[in-house]
């Protein structure tokens, strides 16, 4: 049993990590305006980090979850808002259209979001339902040639600043969410799209997702992605990886919390000596290191398995479920051996303290994970 | 014209060095090695040369262990176009000297006929600062050490050189050796896509043996140690005490 990585994989973590930390520097001045600098935005488009996840033949690096999820944990030390948009040009609504699209539809997009030209918005949750695709009230009807598609989006990430949508909407309710949903290919000009509402966000704090309404948004023909009523198994397809990819998240602001917290109870002076002279802050940072160990075995056993076909929405499930918790729980460790220090706005700790806490909802919340994890047990 | 780099596998800038129990040297067993920094900064110039048009090919060659392919793809990644691994020793212990270094690139040099070699300008393991020198002297060749800013014109390079006291301005003769030193650009990454396709490019591997270069060591280390262990800070509740301290020691 052979525990390395495999080189190309450790080539590419090693550039990311000496990227993420050529970058950590622009960190206090984010803090201090909120702006993403410019410097950052380029180091990613010039590096190829909005090719990751696509096919060679579309123009991407064609990698694997493996891949993925250890680059995802190396640019999770950074501020979300640096990679926000990298992360985007991973999720779904490429992927949905890189399988399942129209050649038509992969040019208008997939060539824009490599060069990091094009941000791509997901819009699947509404006020009313989250989880619950079934409960989706968006719907397209057919009109002479097209359709018109009416509805209400939130949580959108990138929804602010999306050129192009991916919008799931009933267009057939008598069949259910199995064969009613379809996914739609909708551009920010369609005249009736609307950036209705900016939530501002516990973490990831600006710009906060976006609310877009869609009213009468006359759409081609050609706007359908894919076939008619296939919109669930197309959301359904690309579930384990997002889930991958969250774990990937997580466990890279965990593991730099504990790297912070190491380098705190080192260097801070307490009762005539530092922090880590004490025993209670020594046990504390060996569970850290030992939970996120364990964490990060179990997203590259999981993510291994996925790129050799070996998928098992169980595993996915676990990564993100074990990824996420342990994260929340090592980050709050972190903040605690900081004490007021990591209280402070500015500091690392107090940022990935706000920033982690969503892992463990979205891409299915905790509760979901374990729906998923138990059904598999109790299948037949 | 073509660009020959040599590139050096050493320890990780920022890994701590450990000396081995024995005292024969520094520990590199499981150490994260890199490519010389200096060396880096040869590659891209080298590709920048090839930016503005005054190169046609960057060949990188790296001499040491078999390991040293990590380097040399490195430099692939980085948009070197083919590299050259000369296999001198089995041991990541062992340090191929200087002079033995600078044959082999003679040889390397008379096989591939470059215009230009760009090196670092020492290697940041051993320090040794001589390799450079040593292939222009074996080559006959001009040498231009220590560059700040480089630029080629026809036959001629004209190169500013940090020396003591200030920037000294050459020009030298083509075929020629430069060393480069810290200021003269920054280097790029290798891009994820460029490493790759790093992989697909040629690298060919020779031993020192079928250029006829012998390598065995003529220095010998006699002891390796570790500098001495700062002394612990001094705590002073304020900054009257600070400056009487400082007077006291005679350093204001």
């Amino acid at each position: 049993m052979d525990f390395e990585l495999p080189d190309d994989a450790a080539a590419l973590i090693e550039t990311t990590r000496k990227m993420v930390s050529d970058l950590m520097p622009h960190e206090p001045e984010f803090q201090k305006t909120g702006k993403v600098p410019a410097a950052v935005r380029k180091v990613f488009r010039d590096n190829g980090f909005f090719s990751l996840a696509f096919r060679e033949e579309n123009g991407g690096m064609g990698l694997g979850m493996l891949e993925i999820c250890c680059i995802q944990a190396e640019l999770a030390h950074l501020p979300v808002q640096f990679w926000a948009d990298v992360k985007s040009s991973q999720g779904p609504q490429t992927k949905i259209i890189e399988d399942f699209g129209t050649e038509a539809q992969r040019q208008a997009t997939l060539p824009a979001v490599i060069a990091g030209d094009l941000v791509m918005a997901f819009c699947l949750s509404e006020p009313h339902c989250g989880s619950d695709v079934s409960a989706i009230r968006t719907r397209a009807e057919r009109t002479g040639d097209g359709w018109r598609l009416n509805g209400y989006k939130t949580y959108v990430s990138n929804g602010i600043k999306a050129g192009q949508a991916v919008v799931a909407a009933y267009t057939d309710r008598s069949k259910g969410a199995r064969d009613g949903i379809s996914l739609f290919l909708v551009p920010a000009d369609a005249p009736g799209y609307k950036l209705a509402g900016i939530l501002e966000l516990m973490g990831h704090h600006t710009p906060g997702v976006a609310e877009l309404a869609f009213d009468d948004v006359d759409l081609p023909a050609e706007a359908l992605i894919g076939e008619e009523g296939k919109g669930l198994s197309y959301l359904m397809h690309g579930l384990n990886a997002g889930r991958l990819a969250i774990a990937g998240t997580s466990l890279g602001m965990g593991e730099m919390a504990l790297e912070e917290a190491r380098r705190y109870a080192h260097e801070r002076p307490a009762f005539g000596g530092t922090l880590s002279d004490f025993q209670a802050v020594q046990h504390m940072l060996a569970d850290m290191a030992t939970e996120m160990r364990a964490a990060r075995l179990l997203m590259l056993d999981a993510a291994w398995r996925y790129d050799r076909g070996e998928v098992s929405r169980s595993l996915c499930a676990m990564a993100k479920l074990f990824c996420s918790e342990t994260a929340c729980r090592t980050v709050d460790t972190a903040l605690q051996i900081f004490g007021g220090a990591g209280y402070v706005r500015g500091q690392r700790v107090e940022r990935l303290y706000r920033d982690v806490r969503v892992t463990r909802i979205y891409e299915g919340a905790s509760e979901i994970q374990k729906n998923t994890i138990a059904r598999e047990m109790l299948r037949d | 014209m073509k660009v020959l780099v040599p590139v050096k596998r050493v320890i990780d800038y920022n890994m701590k060095a450990k000396v081995k129990s024995d005292g024969s040297g520094v520990d590199l067993a499981n150490v994260k090695m890199s490519m010389n920094p200096f060396d880096e900064i040869a590659v891209e110039e080298a590709i920048r040369l090839r930016e503005v048009g005054k190169a046609e090919e960057i060949v990188a060659v790296s001499v040491g262990v078999k390991q040293a392919q990590e380097t040399l793809r490195t430099a692939l990644a980085m948009g070197a176009d083919r590299a050259i691994l000369v296999i001198a020793s089995d041991d990541v212990h062992t340090d191929i000297e200087p002079l033995a270094v600078a044959k082999i690139l003679k040889a390397i040099v008379d096989e591939q006929q470059p215009g230009l070699v760009l090196c670092g300008k020492q290697a940041i393991d051993n320090d040794m600062n001589a390799t450079g020198q040593m292939l222009s002297a074996l080559l006959g060749w001009s040498q231009a050490t220590f560059a700040s800013e480089l630029s080629v014109d026809g036959d001629s390079a004209v190169v500013t050189r940090e020396v003591d006291g200030g920037l000294q301005t050459i020009k030298v003769k083509i075929p020629a050796v430069v060393t480069v030193d810290l200021r003269l650009n920054e280097p790029r990454y290798a891009s994820l896509p460029n490493i790759m396709k790093a992989k697909k490019k040629p690298l060919d591997e020779k031993t020192a043996a079928d250029l006829g270069v012998d390598v065995a060591p003529r220095l010998e280390i006699v002891k390796t140690s570790e500098p001495a262990a700062r002394q612990a800070g001094e705590m002073v509740p304020d900054v009257d005490t600070l400056v009487a301290k400082l007077k006291e020691k005679g350093l204001v």
